[in-house]
């Protein structure tokens, strides 16, 4: 068997035929992508609602009367907005790859992009320990203030240890997590990116 | 044109690019939807900038290599590509080479050798692509050679 000439190849490979599907199906999977899409917009937009009023709730009624512990709460609540606020922001941010430019630009703004979320979540994910952390510290300070000396130190030590413990570890961890994926990708990428401009 | 005649025009034509971007019938036909149904979403917003065609070619030439991505989310062995082990015993040996051949070149060569026999006019290609036509020119050629070598290797 040689290869086929030119026209040979050409009528070969229109030798590939596939029943075209009913264009319902199009509608129906297009519309079940954008409801998934907003189930879990508001499914976390809910949780962080639902946790920003039971975390108000829980300061209205403990009536604190140090500035300390509302900054504190103030903080928290900011932690887990950004946290969200990520999350959300990505979302929009893949959607501006506009794919209907050439292989060449489209590479171009996939890797810009790729760029802008590796910062983005590496600057949120310190951002986000930062203010958890501190938030905690500040809220604790009215209710150890009361504890017996002995108690409060226990508990600021075990704190402590576990603000060390999240910031060594986890924080750590999920950076190098996004970072390793985003890594793998950008070099795929830039490699996609080689092959149109090497010279033919 | 209305959605449904893009869709029955270029169905057939979309398809055939995303198999030799993957060479798996089943995965090619789900890139193919995701083509089209972001050429639904858009349609609105088409300007006639370009061709339609070139348009259509456009985004899934950019869904096919956008596929890496995809490819990382999703947990190995649970692709199509991997649940679909069993080979799929085709009567057209030729035309099974002939994929196999192109799944084996560089993703940008696979798309560019799969637009030039859909018939695609090396201007549109070079539009598509971001290149010059000069280059897609030559690309076609070194292309169509490495792949007789292959398609010549498989035969024997």
């Amino acid at each position: 068997m040689n290869m086929p000439n030119n026209t040979d190849l050409k009528a070969l490979w229109n030798r590939q035929a596939s029943p075209v599907p009913d264009s319902k199906e199009i509608y129906a999977r297009a519309n079940s992508y954008k409801k998934n899409q907003t189930i879990t917009l508001v499914r976390m937009n809910v949780l962080l609602i639902l946790t920003s009023v039971f975390i108000i709730w829980v300061v209205w009624t403990a009536k604190p009367q140090m500035l300390s512990t509302k900054i504190g709460t103030v903080m928290v609540i900011m932690a887990m907005v950004i946290h969200l606020a990520v999350y959300n922001r990505i979302i929009p941010l893949l959607k501006k790859v506009n794919d209907h430019t050439n292989i060449n630009e489209y590479l171009q703004n996939l890797l810009k992009l790729k760029a802008k979320q590796r910062f983005l979540q590496t600057t949120m994910t310190n951002l986000y320990y930062v203010l958890l952390s501190s938030g905690m510290f500040l809220y604790m300070m009215e209710y150890t203030g009361r504890m017996k000396s002995a108690w409060s130190i226990v508990t600021y030590g075990l704190t402590f240890s576990w603000i060390v413990f999240s910031w060594f570890y986890f924080r750590r961890r999920a950076i190098k997590k996004h970072e390793q994926a985003i890594n793998e990708l950008i070099e795929k990428f830039e490699g996609l990116e080689k092959q149109l401009r090497s010279e033919p | 044109m209305t959605f449904e005649e893009i869709y029955t025009t270029y169905w057939q034509r979309v398809f055939r690019l995303c198999m030799g971007y993957v060479n798996d019938p089943d995965w090619a036909k789900d890139i193919c939807q995701e083509t089209f149904i972001k050429v639904w979403e858009q349609l609105p917003k088409f300007r006639n900038e370009a061709s339609v065609g070139t348009w259509v070619f456009r985004i899934a030439s950019n869904n096919c290599l956008g596929q890496i991505e995809k490819a990382q989310r999703i947990p190995k062995g649970t692709l199509l590509k991997d649940v679909a082990e069993v080979p799929q015993q085709s009567i057209d040996k030729e035309l099974d080479n002939l994929y196999k051949c192109i799944s084996e070149l560089a993703e940008t060569d696979r798309i560019i050798i799969s637009l030039e026999l859909e018939d695609v006019k090396q201007a549109e290609i070079a539009s598509i692509v971001g290149i010059s036509e000069a280059n897609v020119r030559v690309k076609i050629h070194r292309i169509k050679e490495k792949l007789t070598q292959k398609f010549n290797e498989y035969a024997q």
